[in-house]
């Protein structure tokens, strides 16, 4: 399933519109999530695609959230939703890179334990 | 799911058929995976719902605290804004100031060449008349009279450049551009001589001398900018055309709008005057041609209040010598003559032997008050007359003129 008509720009695995970048770095297997992203629930679909393919095609996965400034409850309604498919699917890694100097993060992040209890959240 | 199932869903239409389905131990056994699967997907939508709300909080919270420091930084830049106004706004106008804050490059050093109209207001017989006061009633005379007139200029958006002494300098055309900026000045000029009526009831208020100005207006590029060092810098006007308003000034006696060509030009049929007259400043090659201003039509309609003047001859002629003045500096010939009539607006009739030129400057000592200096200028002339108009008249002298018998 795609979806072209919200699709900024960019690739499949390369997502950039106003203000936000969310890419993959496949050799590193990790999901970068960059400046702002205050998105629709419907403008979410292409991440939503790309973390479920990541998801399928690695054991092992880190998203890096220190560059995100801003995630608005849409997004993180997506981010928990990925949470609960990754631990739905069983036998993966996913670790967590978050920055306590954004004051969302370090109350929101904690919370993907509770989907997902085997996650690993890092705060710098 | 549970539901998408044809017999569950049977059963949820008819609960009667639940203890029929319900008796077979396989479907049993799938109805308690199902509902287990159910609780399960609910708890997690709970969860999700009650974090994802969570989240949401979270944001508002920050939100309520970036809302209160914007709020306070607002009311720290409108504290900053009112008293960048009043300091400056004693001046320049809002209009100005609001501009300037608005535009980053109104606060560099630097200018640009524009076209504008220049205003320059002058106190005839200011310094003479302050001779005879303290330090204190020439500040409560300036006070009072350059309140009343940054008042008017404001009123017609023009921007104070400068307060020298009791000469203001004035812009009309920038730093906020105006496509009228020739009209607006001559029409401000007209309503700062209007105003002085008030300004000198006010002086007699407060047991003050009255004041008589003359204001010299005309239209031509100047360099207009932020003109000093980076620690005091000010927004001026610099150049000849700012010099040649000064003269123009120079040739006005109380109550007068002189005017030049190119602001006269400007307003074309809408000026109204009593006519124009040649002079040559010194400094300037060519001779120019000035206009003496009555009123403005128009959209900035304004004119003159003109009262007839009524002569008092006097019963016995008075004796005096004057000095025709060359620029500021006394040194002519004393030449005598009769001082025959007067009236309440600082004008006399002099009987001469010679003819005298028009707008000659003039210093009288009569023979009654020797020692006490008059300054008039020639505003009329004719063979063995002219009438001079007093640019200082000393309070001995006025004294002495309303106390001589007038002829009946």
């Amino acid at each position: 399933m795609t979806d072209t008509t919200t699709r900024p720009s960019g690739s499949d695995t390369d997502i950039k519109g106003p203000g936000y970048r969310v890419w993959f770095d496949a050799p590193a297997r990790t999901v970068h999530f960059e400046g702002v992203l205050r998105l629709s629930t419907s403008e979410y679909k292409p991440i939503e695609d790309l973390l479920d393919r990541v998801l399928l095609d690695h054991p092992a996965l880190g998203l890096r959230m220190t560059e995100l400034q801003f995630l608005n409850s849409s997004g993180i309604n997506m981010l928990y939703k990925f949470a609960i498919a990754a631990r739905k699917k069983g036998d993966i890694e996913v670790k967590v890179h978050g920055s306590s100097t954004i004051p969302w993060q370090g109350k929101s992040l904690p919370n993907l334990k509770k989907f997902l209890p085997t996650i690993v959240i890092a705060l710098d | 799911m549970l539901t998408e199932d044809p017999r569950w869903r049977r059963v949820l239409a008819d609960p009667d058929a639940a203890a029929e389905l319900l008796a077979d131990p396989a479907a049993r056994a799938e109805f308690v995976a199902a509902v287990a699967a159910l609780q399960a997907e609910h708890d997690d939508l709970v969860l999700l719902h009650d974090s994802t709300l969570e989240h949401a909080n979270e944001i508002e919270e920050q939100l309520a605290v970036k809302i209160e420091q914007v709020e306070a930084l607002v009311v720290e830049l409108e504290l900053r804004n009112a008293f960048i106004r009043q300091v400056f706004g004693r001046h320049v106008t809002d209009e100005v100031v609001n501009t300037l804050l608005a535009s980053p490059e109104g606060r560099q050093l630097g200018g640009e060449r524009r076209t504008l109209t220049i205003l320059i207001s002058d106190l005839r017989g200011f310094s003479t008349l302050c001779e005879g006061l303290g330090p204190e009633q020439v500040v409560a005379i300036l006070n009072i009279y350059l309140g009343a007139m940054a008042e008017v200029i404001g009123e017609y958006r023009g921007s104070i450049n400068e307060f020298i002494g009791d000469a203001i300098l004035a812009v009309f055309g920038a730093p906020v551009p105006q496509e009228d900026h020739p009209e607006r000045a001559v029409a401000c000029a007209i309503a700062m001589q209007r105003a002085m009526g008030r300004v000198n009831a006010e002086l007699a208020e407060h047991g003050l001398p009255a004041l008589e100005m003359g204001i010299g207006v005309h239209t031509g590029e100047v360099v207009v900018g932020n003109i000093g060092s980076n620690k005091r810098a000010k927004y001026g006007v610099v150049g000849r055309h700012v010099n040649l308003t000064s003269r123009i000034e120079s040739y006005t006696v109380g109550g007068q709008v002189l005017i030049s060509e190119s602001a006269a030009r400007a307003l074309g049929d809408r000026l109204r005057t009593r006519g124009c007259f040649e002079v040559r400043p010194k400094g300037v090659r060519e001779p120019i041609t000035i206009h003496d201003v009555t009123g403005v039509d128009g959209p900035f309609a304004i004119h003159m209040t003109e009262e007839p003047a009524e002569w008092r001859v006097l019963a016995e002629p008075q004796p005096l010598v004057f000095t025709a003045l060359e620029g500021k500096d006394t040194g002519g010939q004393e030449v005598p003559a009769l001082l025959v009539a007067h009236d309440d607006r600082h004008n006399a009739e002099l009987q001469v032997a010679a003819p005298l030129p028009l707008r000659a400057d003039l210093k009288l000592v009569l023979a009654a008050l020797p020692g006490v200096d008059a300054y008039a200028k020639v505003v009329a002339a004719a063979p063995g007359r002219a009438t001079v108009r007093f640019t200082a008249l000393p309070r001995a002298l006025q004294e002495l003129l309303d106390g001589l018998p007038a002829r009946a």
